[in-house]
């Protein structure tokens, strides 16, 4: 099991974890995404009219 | 919603009425069953009660159903909400006063042991005051935080018609069985995982009924984009789950005894209870209350989060690095050493992550610091964060194995854990509760701002006695524990690094007893804030916070 665990670990495990981690910062700084996450700030902030709660 | 022009509003159907009610139905006659079967008293007591919650969820949807009402399905369902926020103050409470009278119980052991009554006994009181702060206060925040965020979130009412009923009542029932069985001496003896087999397949129904309403109320969701709140909520449910059902995998003796077997053994075990253990520090306690950071800072100042960006980064590197950290744990154990290497790496790039949040959150006051001053919900809320910030630089380092061999096994580990759950979790969710009672109760102001305030000092200054008497207690007895005389026999016996730690553990006791005390002023400040009232004397001050602001344009 530790053979197994460390050549995972060692070998794509490693590399795996980068590209994700890379995908994240991707997706999180890309300039495709920039005008969803300005408004998705606001979400919280956001007033419907709704506020008549049950 | 605006009923107005809304004549004929939609209806909610109903449809999961008769399959609950078959549920609590078959449920009624199998404990019944149970009850009059079993050899064991205490199985007993824990059938009679299934039988009369079960029993009594059935005459709830009979009135339900006779009442023939059916609510707006275009309305926000905030009923569940405010009985969240009762349930969260109550179990507080009671988590805090038993957790301080167990304090009390170490600093003077002679006085407050009472042998002709074993539930007295630290040894059952302790997992009472753990599971009832970590998951009945606690967890009862966590829903109704969750239930209120991902409605107003989403612009959806809760999906599952009574099912959100269901699971408040259902995961209260679990903390009723959980705590009765522990006085009773019911225990699996796993850390924060303590309650038995049958206790653990209730709370396993419940908890995927509740993922089954957060996911179909994301499901109906009129806002496109899911806030990156609901994105912690859900990582808590989903990882409380797996958590869950692995690390409770066992086979009970028999359907009627309370006791089980685990299914591993050995380091196995050892491992699979810190890797749950830890996590759910990870998603029990800084997931699902980063939620609470993503939506109730933003909304109480009413500034958006500082940086959308970093929560994204934030949030999955958060996930991804937890999981693994676990067998910081298990260091100097049995566990391979490769295995603890790999627990202490994964907590020391834990740092990252926890301070990338703390930063994001306390940065949402940019512009608008003088609230700091003038409203004591969002200091309560912004040192909550600092409290976050300094645990989660305090778990790194302890979990590196040169400092862990000072640090475990000592009172600095509880000091550690205090400083998290008194300071984060604690004042997070106390701020989580002012906003949530001014809120759905729809007051313009909170009963007392000045109550809030004394709260505030009288909790902070207890945090501060407790984690610096733990500290000193703990870095005393861990040096104590591995000093050596002239002729290398160990220099104190066990019972002098015990006496050694009387005067902190007094400290420490009238520290929590201070937390408590500013729990109770706040349940005062709630209830007098629910009914509707304001202070005489703050009648003519603007409130802090107004209820619902306008929000400011984008950038």
């Amino acid at each position: 099991m530790h053979v197994l665990l460390s050549n995972i670990a060692q070998t794509f495990g490693l590399l795996l974890f980068i590209i994700a981690f890379a995908l994240i910062l991707f997706y999180a700084l890309s300039p495709a995404n920039k005008a969803t996450f300005s408004r998705a700030r606001f979400v919280p902030l956001d007033r419907d009219g709704s506020d008549d709660d049950q | 919603m605006q009923n107005q022009t809304a004549p004929q509003p939609i209806r909610e159907s109903g449809d999961e009425i008769p399959f609950l009610a078959f549920f609590l139905g078959i449920g009624t006659l199998f404990f019944f069953v149970i009850a009059a079967a079993t050899p064991e008293e205490a199985m007993r007591v824990h059938a009679f009660l299934f039988l009369a919650a079960f029993s009594a969820g059935l005459y709830a949807l009979l009135l339900h159903l006779q009442s023939g009402t059916r609510p707006d399905a275009t309305a926000y369902n905030m009923g569940v909400v405010k009985a969240g926020v009762f349930a969260s103050a109550f179990w507080g409470v009671a988590g805090f006063l038993v957790g301080t009278l167990i304090a009390w119980q170490l600093a003077f052991p002679e006085t407050l042991s009472f042998p002709s009554l074993p539930w007295t006994n630290f040894s059952r009181l302790r997992p009472v005051h753990t599971s009832a702060v970590i998951f009945a206060f606690g967890g009862n925040v966590l829903i109704a935080t969750s239930f209120y965020v991902v409605q107003r979130t989403t612009k959806a009412r809760l999906w599952g018609g009574t099912l959100p009923w269901f699971v408040f009542w259902g995961y209260n029932l679990f903390i009723v069985i959980a705590a009765t069985g522990y006085l009773m001496g019911i225990t699996q003896s796993r850390e924060y995982a303590e309650p038995e087999w049958y206790a653990d397949l209730w709370l396993t129904i419940v908890w995927v009924v509740y993922l089954l309403v957060f996911l179909g109320t994301l499901w109906k969701r009129k806002e496109p984009h899911i806030y990156v709140a609901n994105w912690f909520y859900l990582a808590f449910i989903v990882t409380v789950a797996m958590l869950h059902v692995v690390n409770n995998l066992a086979v009970p003796v028999s359907i009627l005894e309370s006791r089980s077997y685990s299914l591993f053994s050995g380091v196995q075990d050892a491992l699979t209870q810190w890797w749950y253990g830890h996590n759910a520090v990870g998603f029990f306690l800084t997931a699902g209350f980063l939620a609470i950071m993503y939506y109730f800072i933003p909304k109480r100042v009413n500034r958006p989060v500082y940086s959308y960006r970093l929560s994204i980064v934030h949030f999955w590197s958060l996930i991804f690095i937890y999981i693994w950290a676990g067998p910081h744990h298990l260091h100097y154990t049995a566990l391979p050493q490769w295995a603890q290497t790999l627990g202490m790496v994964f907590s020391v790039m834990l740092w990252m992550p926890s301070w990338g949040g703390m930063i994001n959150g306390i940065m949402t006051l940019s512009g608008a610091w003088d609230k700091l001053r003038t409203d004591p919900v969002v200091r309560m809320m912004i040192v909550s964060l600092a409290f976050y910030g300094m645990s989660t630089f305090e778990g790194p380092l302890l979990s590196i194995r040169a400092v862990n061999a000072l640090s475990h096994y000592t009172e600095w580990g509880i000091g550690h854990v205090h400083s998290g759950s008194l300071g984060w979790v604690g004042f997070i969710s106390f701020g989580a509760l002012y906003c949530l009672t001014q809120w759905v109760w729809k007051r313009e102001r909170l009963y007392s701002l000045a109550l809030v305030e004394w709260h505030f000092w009288i909790a902070t200054i207890g945090i501060l006695l407790y984690i610096c008497a733990m500290w000193v207690a703990g870095i005393t007895e861990g040096l104590q524990w591995r000093a050596y005389d002239e002729f290398g026999f160990l220099q104190y016996s066990f019972i002098e690094t015990v006496e050694a730690k009387h005067i902190p553990y007094i400290i420490r006791a009238t520290g929590g007893s201070m937390f408590l005390i500013g729990a109770l002023i706040m349940c005062y400040n709630l209830y007098m804030t629910a009914t509707g009232r304001v202070r005489e004397s703050e009648r003519n001050a603007a409130p802090a916070a107004p209820a619902d602001t306008v929000a400011v344009p984008a950038e």
